[in-house]
């Protein structure tokens, strides 16, 4: 049987007014950046897509970096290896390993920062990072528009409404002066990545505050803000910290969400928090 | 769908499916077979070509997004002195990438070594690491970029 196929209808808004409002009239369509993230899960000659695609590239103002006092506002379509480009003294290190961490040199010059948080067909691999530095991201719609943090972001209540899309990400800058950023799993397959992001700031031999998140797959963001809390305050050098009290706040924090992560993962992310704690150790 | 674009300096056009990929593209429409396609997933690192004067994975474009823009394959890159800058290196230094991951490389090696800065081993080694193909010796990769760095940086000078 011949299947009736019908090749989508491309659209080029030049701006964000012309593109909402096309949203609105077609809310179905797909938003087209760089998407890596459609293409790369397709993989067939003719990649089926919806029959409306909305093409951003050609929007100015979402590919727009701006560097303000307190936070850099990167547009949602902003090439990642274009934000490289802004240098690591800028993005802070964490931030600057978290992008080159992703897909190749080559994938890298057309995925955009948007697709990273918006692709469910990917692992978002910068969510626990950015929802770590507080940033906040703007969705617009016809006739308004709203700031929302990334941690409110993930919960499907507060996140997208129909005809908003994604234009800017607002990073606060932060003076962490340790901060980690790791990858593992495999590439290919998101499901078993798992992100962990880490900072702390030290101050005279004291942790005056540290936090970290862990995101696996393309699930929800982890953290153990109590755990963060007892740890604020201690004197490095911390020893044998798997046998301190506060540690088992983050055993049990972890056990609790037995259902989103296993228990191969779960024990990775004690292991790299340990891992973070020793190089804390190790820099005294 | 008509589509206009610059391919290797060009102007061409072409009426196809919006979403067929710029690497079939290529070699189906146009019969520049050299850059070759092998995963459809952006991972491989064979079907590199320039968009824009920026190395990108064909397979990961389709043909819509290329409209009025240019596009560099290895054919049309083979013409220029940049290419002899590396395959001169690579013949010396005995770099012979295969034929399925040549252009992927040949065009990774050109982006790292236009920085005007000299690459080091670690982005060498992370670009080798962005190509599945192992079929080159390491060692002689390495060497081959090195030397393809100093190629350009002598013609370079040359101009000057």
């Amino acid at each position: 049987m011949i299947k009736n196929i019908r090749s989508p209808l491309v659209y080029y808004p030049k701006t964000i007014n012309e593109l909402l409002s096309l949203y609105k009239s077609m809310p179905d369509s797909l938003l087209y950046a760089g998407g890596t993230g459609i293409l790369s899960t397709r993989n067939t000659k003719y990649p089926e897509l919806p029959p409306n695609i909305l093409f951003l590239r050609r929007i100015d103002e979402l590919s727009a970096i701006r560097r303000s006092e307190g936070y850099l506002e990167i547009g949602a379509c902003a090439r990642l290896n274009r934000i490289l480009g802004i240098g690591e003294h800028v993005l802070k290190p964490a931030l600057y390993a978290a992008i080159k961490n992703i897909a190749t040199k080559e994938v890298r010059n057309i995925a955009t920062l948007g697709g990273n948080i918006c692709s469910p067909y990917r692992s978002k691999t910068l969510m626990p990072l950015l929802a770590l530095l507080d940033a906040r991201i703007e969705l617009r719609k016809q006739g308004g528009s709203r700031w929302l943090n990334v941690r409110k972001f993930i919960d499907p209540d507060e996140g997208f409404q129909e005809g908003e899309v994604l234009t800017r990400v607002r990073i606060p800058f932060n003076n962490y002066n340790h901060q980690s950023f790791i990858v593992t799993g495999d590439r290919a397959d998101y499901r078993s990545a798992l992100t962990f992001a880490c900072f702390a700031s030290v101050q005279k031999e004291n942790i005056a505050s540290i936090k970290f998140a862990a995101g696996v797959g393309n699930k929800g963001i982890f953290r153990a803000r109590e755990f963060e809390e007892a740890l604020a305050g201690r004197k490095l050098p911390l020893y044998g910290i798997t046998e301190d009290p506060v540690f088992t706040r983050l055993t049990t924090a972890l056990k609790n969400q037995e259902e989103e992560i296993s228990s191969f993962h779960r024990r990775q992310i004690e292991g790299l928090f340990l891992t973070f704690m020793h190089s804390l150790n190790d820099m005294l | 769908m008509k589509i206009d674009f610059s391919l290797n300096g060009k102007k061409v056009s072409i009426d196809t499916l919006p979403e067929k990929r710029l690497i079939d593209v290529i070699r189906e429409d146009f019969g520049l077979m050299t850059t070759k396609n092998a995963c459809y997933s952006g991972e491989c690192g064979s079907c590199i070509v320039q968009l824009e004067g920026q190395p990108v994975p064909a397979c990961q474009i389709p043909v819509f997004t290329v409209r009025a823009k240019r596009i560099i394959t290895i054919e049309g890159f083979m013409g220029t002195e940049k290419y002899l800058d590396i395959i001169n290196a690579f013949n010396d230094m005995k770099c012979i990438p295969c034929p399925f991951c040549f252009t992927g490389k040949i065009m990774a090696v050109d982006s790292l070594i236009d920085n005007q800065r000299s690459p080091d081993t670690s982005e060498i080694m992370s670009l080798l690491s962005d190509h599945s193909c192992s079929c080159t010796s390491v060692t002689s990769f390495i060497n081959g970029v090195k030397v393809a760095y100093q190629n350009r940086e002598f013609r370079g000078e040359m101009l000057k």
